[in-house]
């Protein structure tokens, strides 16, 4: 199944893995990991998933992450619960990014697509890595989903573009 | 398939020597191991580091290391796995305990290898050292291949999604392994610590 569309349903059964803020910032140590029942606490929030092939890599530093924290209010303002980003990266690793990002709370959520399982069961992977994209569910429907298919680019899944969708 | 299909393959297979047929048919496991240029053998005293060249990587995708071919080079250094980079044992115990420890600075290179890539160990190393002293490097083993050929790998398939190293602390001098503290639960911090192998601190 070749990713979502606006109007389907979001999957039941989606769990990502991830380590939950502490409030601070010091990336040597680590809560442990919990998993997020993403079907479940999708069904009563509208969610931003931003998918990035990988934590620490350059445009998923320089300009996807960045275009979201710069937009958070924007995000708000159109109703939008939670930010969630995802990698196949490990959740420690993931944990450590949202950190060196500046975040401690919970305003943007970084999880692992543990072996890649939510990805892989859309068909948005290339390799061992998730394809760059963002899904809108709101209230357990997809409103939005779209894949930036050129290197580098995040116009179908920067902030902005999302944005324009709400 | 159709009869003529059927005897054209039958011929070209017929024209193979038979040995090779036969060892290729009994044994299909080795002959994909012959394809490995280091068979996968628990690495132990004596032994140098797997001659891999263009398997281990520094900061980026492109710079390969050969750390075996490094190693021979150097007059001592230490090998370090770890389980996943940023974890709170690796980042907390494991490698500082080396990077404080008084007797460190006898050895050439403390070498840090884990199952990440090299974005992610790259931006680990400057959090665990952000002076960036040059003794020590952060190596990422993205496809597991050099860790597996030390047979120092184990399945954390359930935490991580792949294959991960185990937590070791590996003397090597002149290239050739001189100590290996493995951990015996693969993630645990005792005897891989630096206090138990390099002594208190």
């Amino acid at each position: 199944m070749p990713g979502l569309k606006a109007g389907d349903s979001f999957p039941e059964g989606v769990k990502f893995t991830y380590v939950a803020p502490t409030g601070q910032l010091d990336l040597t140590t680590c809560g442990l990991p919990i998993k997020y029942d993403a079907s479940e606490e999708f069904k009563n929030k509208k969610v931003v998933i931003v998918a990035v092939p990988g934590a620490f890599t350059p445009t998923c530093q320089e300009q996807h992450v960045t275009s979201y924290l710069a937009n958070l209010d924007n995000l708000k303002a159109k109703g939008v619960d939670q930010v969630v980003f995802i990698a196949s990266n490990d959740h420690f690793v993931m944990a450590a990014w949202g950190k060196a990002n500046g975040v401690k709370d919970d305003s943007i959520l970084f999880m692992s697509d543990t072996g890649l399982a939510f990805s892989k069961s859309i068909g948005w992977t290339k390799g061992d890595r998730t394809l760059r994209y963002a899904i809108v569910v709101d209230h357990g429907k997809v409103v939005y989903a779209d894949t930036d298919d050129v290197p580098k680019s995040i116009g179908k899944s920067g902030a902005e573009a999302v944005l324009s969708k709400l | 398939m159709s009869f003529r299909t059927a005897a054209i393959l039958a011929t070209r297979v017929s024209r193979q020597p038979l040995a090779s047929k036969l060892v290729a048919a009994r044994t299909p496991a080795a002959a994909q191991r012959a394809f490995h240029a280091t068979p996968a053998a628990f690495i132990k005293v004596g032994d140098p580091l797997p001659g891999l060249e263009d398997v281990l990587m520094e900061n980026s995708p492109g710079n390969k290391v050969n750390l075996a071919q490094e190693a021979q080079a150097l007059n001592k250094m230490i090998l370090l796995g770890v389980p996943a980079a940023f974890s709170p044992a690796c980042s907390a115990k494991h490698i500082p305990g080396f990077i404080n420890h008084p007797r460190t600075k006898e050895f050439d290179l403390v070498a840090v290898v884990s199952v990440n890539d090299p974005f992610v160990m790259k931006a680990w190393g400057e959090v665990l050292d952000p002076a960036g002293d040059h003794n020590i490097r952060f190596l990422a083993d993205p496809s597991g291949r050099f860790t597996k050929a030390m047979d120092m790998d184990f399945d954390g398939s359930s935490i991580f999604g792949n294959h991960r190293s185990k937590r070791y602390s590996i003397l090597i001098e002149n290239g050739k392994v001189t100590s290996v503290n493995v951990e015996p639960d693969n993630t645990g911090t005792s005897v891989s610590m630096a206090e138990n192998v390099l002594g208190p601190a």
